[in-house]
């Protein structure tokens, strides 16, 4: 998980520098965002053990995938959105234990 | 059993032949001999050992070894008796498994600790490999730990200063913490940098970027670190490169940055100097050499041949770990370039930078109908002129004044082809004057779409109607920005509200960052969710809503039926969505909403709708 949350702290300094924000207003709203990327990788992390519930994964996946974009990272954000299409009942753990290990 | 005359007297000749010694030392060794034939006396063995084993010449041992079976052997055929026989047949071999065979022995066993420690230490050599990896990744981990909690407090740090609610002592302290959380985050990153460097993990992105660009940035990036050093000035001589580059602009900013902040640092007055000279070469890239020189501190010999190793750090009242110079060499190094720097101790230092890199493939700027104005009160130089044949080059129309008067008076009477961009490089004096002039120009719908450029400002007095201030001079791509991107700022002053709903705290803090930017005048109320969101609707008037559609509880769908049941006029409600569907562009269409605003946030698309909303509001 750190990959991709030094990625994204990188890219997102780098996408808002090239809009000119302040350096202290990038790293406020940078800091928040990653603080609220790791929380719902947490949440990802936890529906490894529990039932399958679409809503939640599809949710918390679609969240994350926000998070990403809004920061600049659309390459991660878009494989994430990839992976909501494919997720399903079966495949979910090990859908998810892939894209943790990736990440 | 003991040597007759005869034989002693042969042996101490075949000695001397063989190993070309004196009679006296030849008769030692056979008097040696028949002491141990005699007595059994060990010293001859023990003398023999020691030769064999102090020459370590096999040439040597084999003659001894000749020596030995032939002396035997003579003595054998001299033997009375069969009981002699056996007696020399016993001592020989007793002799030769001491000296030879327990030698082999020894010689393996040798051979076999010393594979032995071999193993033990490719063992430990793993070993201590595998520590220093796993203290590397430690390390990394660590200190991407350290920059997250640190990016964080950083954060709120300027959150509490950003509220101006602490006073006097107070204040202080926070800027303190401030100032000490950035220095901490700096060495944090340095360490990040260098083991990601020795890790071989850092990743060369190459995008296409323009060279005057990138040394503005690098020049804004110290310019903070200027203003606190009044004595000390930065000259620049930057050679106008007319095309954009192909490669990593953020680790050679990195290095120029580096170099830079470091000139700052152990310089206190007098200047620093940054130039760019470069040169095509043979296979279709450009050659560029960065200088960098200043007039600081400089280095000794002994200094300098540490320069670019990990934590020299010179004098110890300055900060940081001595990383920075490390990093910058390293990532030269990387990008195939080469940093190199010469200094003079009391006089100051000249670091040069040369790299090789790819010209884009790129398309031409396209400047076409553009009309350009410039006031150029202070010199002509060639990398002026070279910039301006290139505004022409592209099409632009170019029109330039050195006289202020006929400037200003062009510019109050100008009816036709009003300038898209009025440039204005003037004294510093002149630029207070210009200021005021461009707030009266800007009433005039006329220059309604104009972009008023300070170039070469170099000054901390505040302008605040030019739309762009350049200390030095502006980046060319400037002349290139589409008209539409330059917001007027009358109309950045209407008032109108926003009401955004999202349950995603980040999306609305980077939507609260661009709106904030451009639209300073902007009430923008955050909601968190639906519920939050309806009720602040119910109890304020808003000019426009953005709802994000997925949301736990209740969606944006539902939220936006809730507002439309409420009965009172909606404004125009946008979507903020992520998924850019047909189905789901095909639903909001349905439902009524005004638009769609996606996310990642494309600022462009977001401006044009405000100002489309302010422009309504106004009318």
């Amino acid at each position: 998980m750190n990959q991709i949350i030094d990625r994204t702290v990188q890219i997102a300094h780098d996408y808002l520098g090239a809009f000119g924000f302040e350096d202290d207003k990038i790293d406020s709203t940078v800091a928040k965002g990653i603080a609220e990327l790791e929380l719902y990788l947490d949440k990802l992390r936890e529906l490894i053990n529990k039932e399958f519930d679409f809503d939640t994964v599809d949710r918390v996946l679609h969240t994350i995938k926000g998070i990403l974009f809004q920061l600049g990272n659309s390459d991660d954000g878009r494989s994430i959105d990839q992976l909501r299409d494919e997720v399903n009942a079966e495949n979910y753990k090990i859908k998810i234990e892939d894209l943790i290990d990736k990440l | 059993m003991k040597l007759k005359k005869h034989q002693i007297e042969k042996l101490i000749k075949d000695i001397q032949n063989s190993f070309k010694m004196d009679y006296d030392r030849a008769k030692c060794i056979v008097d040696s001999f028949n002491n141990l034939l005699e007595n059994n006396n060990t010293k001859f063995i023990y003398d023999l050992n020691y030769k064999i084993f102090h020459r370590r010449n096999h040439k040597f041992t084999k003659q001894i070894l000749n020596m030995i079976v032939d002396t035997y052997a003579y003595l054998f055929e001299e033997a009375s008796d069969d009981m002699e026989r056996q007696i020399i047949r016993n001592h020989f071999e007793k002799l030769f498994d001491i000296v030879f065979i327990d030698r082999c022995q020894y010689s393996k066993q040798l051979e076999e600790k010393s594979k032995t420690t071999q193993k033990i230490l490719q063992h430990t050599t793993k070993r201590l490999n595998e520590t220093l990896e796993t203290q590397e990744l430690m390390i990394a981990n660590i200190s991407h730990e350290m920059r997250t909690s640190l990016n964080a407090i950083n954060g709120y740090l300027a959150i509490i200063s950003d509220k101006d609610v602490l006073q006097g002592e107070d204040k202080q302290y926070l800027n303190k913490a401030t100032h000490a959380t950035r220095t901490l985050k700096e060495l944090v990153s340095d360490i990040l940098s260098v083991t990601k460097l020795n890790s071989g993990q850092l990743e060369i992105q190459q995008s296409n970027f323009w060279l005057d660009k990138m040394l503005i940035k690098c020049i804004d990036n110290i310019a903070l670190m200027l203003q606190k050093k009044p004595k000390l000035h930065l000259r620049t001589d930057i050679e106008f490169v007319p095309f954009r580059v192909y490669g990593d602009q953020n680790h050679i900013m990195e290095i120029i940055i580096n170099i830079l902040s470091n000139a700052v640092k152990y310089t206190d007055s007098g200047y620093i100097s940054l130039s760019m000279k470069t040169k095509q070469t043979s296979n279709g890239n450009i050659s560029i050499s960065f200088v960098i020189s200043d007039t600081g501190i400089g280095m000794t010999e002994k200094q300098l041949e540490t320069i670019f190793s990990p934590y020299s750090r010179f004098k110890t009242e300055r900060q940081g770990l001595g990383l920075g110079m490390h990093i910058a060499h390293q990532l030269a190094k990387k990008l195939n370039g080469k940093l190199s720097v010469d200094s003079t101790f009391g006089k100051g230092s000249v670091f040069t930078l040369d790299i090789d890199i790819k010209i884009a493939d790129d398309k031409k700027l396209d400047l076409q109908s553009r009309n350009i104005c410039i006031l150029n009160k202070k010199n002509y130089n060639d990398t002026y002129k070279q910039r301006i044949s290139f505004l022409e080059e592209q099409g632009a129309k170019v029109k330039i004044f050195d006289n202020e008067n006929e400037f200003i008076n062009y510019l109050l009477t100008v009816q036709d082809n009003v300038p898209d961009y009025v440039s204005i490089i003037a004294t510093i004096e002149g630029y207070t004057k210009f200021d005021a002039l461009i707030y009266y120009l800007k009433t005039l719908p006329i220059f309604s779409k104009t972009i008023f450029i300070a170039e070469n400002y170099q000054q901390h007095m505040s302008l605040n109607y030019f739309d762009e201030i350049y200390e030095y001079f502006s980046p060319i791509d400037l002349y290139a920005r589409n008209k539409t991107q330059n917001l007027q700022k009358f109309e950045s002053r209407v008032d109108i509200s926003i009401l955004a709903i999202d349950d995603t705290e980040t999306n609305l803090d980077i939507l609260s960052l661009f709106i904030s930017k451009k639209y300073p005048n902007i009430t923008l109320d955050l909601a968190s969710g639906g519920y939050e969101g309806i009720g602040m609707f119910k109890i304020k008037k808003y000019d426009m809503v953005m709802l994000d559609l997925k949301m736990p509880g209740l969606d944006g769908f539902e939220v936006f039926n809730k507002l439309k049941e409420l009965g009172s006029p909606l404004p125009p409600v946008y979507a903020f969505s992520a998924d850019i569907y047909k189905s789901n562009i095909d639903k909001v269409e349905e439902y009524g909403f005004a638009g769609m605003i996606e996310k990642p946030l494309q600022p462009q698309k977001l401006y044009k709708i405000i100002e489309r909303i302010m422009h309504e509001s106004n009318n």
